[in-house]
């Protein structure tokens, strides 16, 4: 079946809406954004956000991203905090599963395009594989200014003098950096990035990555781009230690010692536990 | 089994909605005679001439008018433009005309439809409609007015003050959609003013006062006119190209100067604010005239430091409903990815000593 013949057997079961719910000039824009920032790496592109059937700050950027870059053959995976079956992931994989008829999965070595809130799978990646990230906040510099109008020249000059100093004070008051999630990142040798909102843990894993990563902040109206096999440097000074999150023990379903682990209640107690569901599931919790 | 997070278990998100949905009883039109000022809230916020389907957006979001707004948008979101025809603010076909800088105005003043003067007694009354004041549309013509229909066109109160050479010239606004382009409200006047035409309105009342009580300091406005009417809707003809009426919108304008002469101002002249809105929340007009004003004044100070209210900025991050309301309200979305990055560096903040290199860099 050719691509078209794909799409027209879809159109009965999508209610009068376009493959991918958005027109297709609206699609055109996003991509010559996303195109944009892939040849600008790190660097956030302004483009005319559309007003979705979600809320904004409710994932609808990387919706947005996510409708534009989604073809016929694409799986599809949604998760949120690392767990597929989280509400809101639920009900933005219910919309493009509906609007595109995709195939869904929770297993990320499954899925060609995965639209994420909060963590990158534990799963390896690879290059036939694309991340969306639903991004609250767009600029790494709002620590140092709320004011787009400055932080955008900064960006420009590329002078990040006053993140550096940030980081230093926090290190003279602490000892250590005081970011928490996002943390900022150098892409590419070049613009200062926010890893938004991955822990710590995951920011490394950005760096050289084989897949394609794509951020789309809907309300800030702003996509940006890692490419394939790019450069990823957390920001830190050479004499003092970049820290991910700690864990006191390994998660108390799958054992795992080497995953990013959240607190919950496991038989009436507080313990620690994978928050990549689906992965700590096939580690073998088996419950 | 323990509480992990708000999952879908079995259906959660359909059940979470029926439960929330009560028997509504009435159909659309309803909404739309009457309680046309909330349709119009709505339409306006929405930056969507649609009165029916307002009143429906409004029935099914349970009358939450941030709701309400944002099933309108999505749905004109999906729609194709066929272009833009820019309308003079003079082709308003005026059913309302108030004049507050001037007593007997040439064209005379028309109160028109207005709760304004009306007194503010609670009716508890269930009898029809008899008590005075209660109902738009009554008999409500202005004093000396008495005519039943206004005149066609009223001359601008404001030209006489500009033939004058009082008013300080502001440039023709662009015809900037935000929603179809990138667009910065700082830098373009147009994208400013279509925000502020479809502002969320208790913020937009909020920044408008703040200006008005103070923190806007080049600020002593006075509304020289309010209109309230309809606007012609026209677009291009496909094949003379010239401009063919096709409908109209109810609209209401309001024309704001500011007066001040002090710390040697460079302009003598009064500042001109023009605000409009779809619908007759005229607050909403004159609100989004006011700030245009002092955003207009603050720039001429270009030294001056700039007030939440008068500060373009500021006001395109604070003034959208959507944007406001939606990343106010994803706090209620899981966070403990998030928070368990926090608990770490509050863990790690609290210890004096700093790591080493070789323990976090395994």
């Amino acid at each position: 079946m050719s691509a078209l013949d794909a799409l027209l057997a879809q159109a009965d079961r999508r209610d009068g809406y376009s493959f991918a719910y958005l027109d297709e000039p609206s699609k055109r824009e996003i991509r010559r954004a996303l195109l944009k920032a892939v040849c600008v790496p790190g660097h956030q592109v302004p483009f005319a956000s559309r007003d979705m059937p979600v809320a904004r700050g409710w994932g609808s950027g990387g919706l947005q991203v996510t409708l534009a870059t989604i073809v016929p053959t694409d799986t599809i995976k949604v998760y949120d905090q690392g767990d597929d079956d989280s509400l809101n992931a639920k009900a933005l994989r219910g919309l493009i599963a509906q609007t595109t008829g995709v195939a869904t999965t929770t297993d990320a070595r499954q899925a060609t395009l995965i639209q994420t809130r909060h963590r990158i799978p534990e799963d390896p990646l690879g290059e036939e594989q694309i991340m969306v990230f639903q991004v609250p906040i767009a600029d790494p510099l709002r620590v140092v200014s709320a004011r787009p109008s400055v932080t955008r020249r900064m960006h420009a000059e590329g002078d990040y003098e006053a993140i550096w100093l940030y980081l230093y004070e926090d290190h003279v008051h602490y000892g250590r950096s005081s970011f928490t999630h996002s943390y900022p990142v150098r892409v590419n040798g070049g613009y200062v990035m926010i890893t938004t909102p991955i822990p710590r843990w995951d920011a490394p894993r950005l760096h050289q990555a084989p897949f394609l990563s794509l951020f789309g902040a809907g309300r800030e109206a702003r996509v940006f781009v890692v490419p394939p096999y790019t450069e990823v440097v957390p920001l830190r000074f050479e004499d003092r230690a970049f820290e991910v999150e700690r864990f006191d023990a390994p998660c108390a379903r799958c054992g795992s010692n080497d995953s990013y682990l959240t607190e919950e209640h496991v038989d009436g107690r507080p313990a620690l536990v994978c928050s990549d569901t689906d992965w700590c599931r096939r580690r073998g919790h088996g419950r | 089994m323990g509480y992990t997070t708000v999952k879908e278990l079995s259906g959660a998100i359909d059940a979470a909605a029926r439960l929330a949905a009560r028997d509504t009883p009435g159909d659309h039109a309803d909404l739309v005679a009457t309680l046309p000022l909330l349709v119009d809230q709505v339409q306006a916020e929405a930056g969507v001439a649609e009165p029916r389907l307002a009143g429906r957006a409004l029935r099914q979001a349970h009358g939450d008018i941030a709701r309400a707004v944002s099933l309108l948008r999505a749905w004109a979101a999906t729609l194709p433009r066929h272009g833009s025809h820019r309308v003079d603010a003079d082709e308003l076909e005026v059913t309302r005309r108030i004049t507050p800088a001037f007593r007997e105005p040439d064209g005379g003043q028309y109160l028109g439809a207005s709760l304004d003067y009306a007194t503010r007694l609670l009716d508890v009354d269930d009898r029809p409609d008899e008590s005075p004041g209660s109902g738009i549309g009554d008999d409500a013509n202005g004093a000396g007015h008495a005519a039943a229909t206004p005149p066609e066109r009223f001359p601008r109160a404001l030209a006489a003050l500009q033939d004058a050479g009082y008013v300080a010239e502001r440039g023709r606004a662009s015809a900037t959609d935000r929603t179809r382009v990138a667009a910065e409200p700082g830098r373009d006047r147009g994208a400013l003013l279509q925000l502020l035409a479809s502002a969320e309105t208790g913020s937009m009342i909020a920044m408008a006062y703040t200006a008005i009580r103070g923190y806007g300091t080049r600020q002593d406005p006075t509304l020289v006119e309010l209109r309230a009417g309809s606007l012609p809707v026209e677009v291009a003809h496909p094949q003379t190209g010239q401009p063919v009426r096709v409908g109209a919108v109810a609209a209401t304008t309001a024309e704001l100067v500011l007066y001040r002469a002090h710390d040697d101002h460079v302009d003598r002249r009064f500042t001109l604010g023009v605000g409009a809105t779809l619908g007759r929340v005229e607050r909403r007009a004159i609100a989004a005239a006011l700030l245009d004003a002092g955003c207009a004044r603050a720039r001429m100070d270009a030294a001056g430091r700039r007030e939440p209210s008068d500060d373009e900025e500021f006001l395109t991050i604070a003034l959208d409903g959507q944007e406001a309301t939606g990343f106010l309200e994803h706090l209620k979305l899981p966070h403990h990815v998030t928070f368990t990055s926090d608990l770490d560096r509050i863990r790690a903040v609290r210890h004096a000593a700093p790591p080493s290199i070789e323990e976090t860099q395994a």
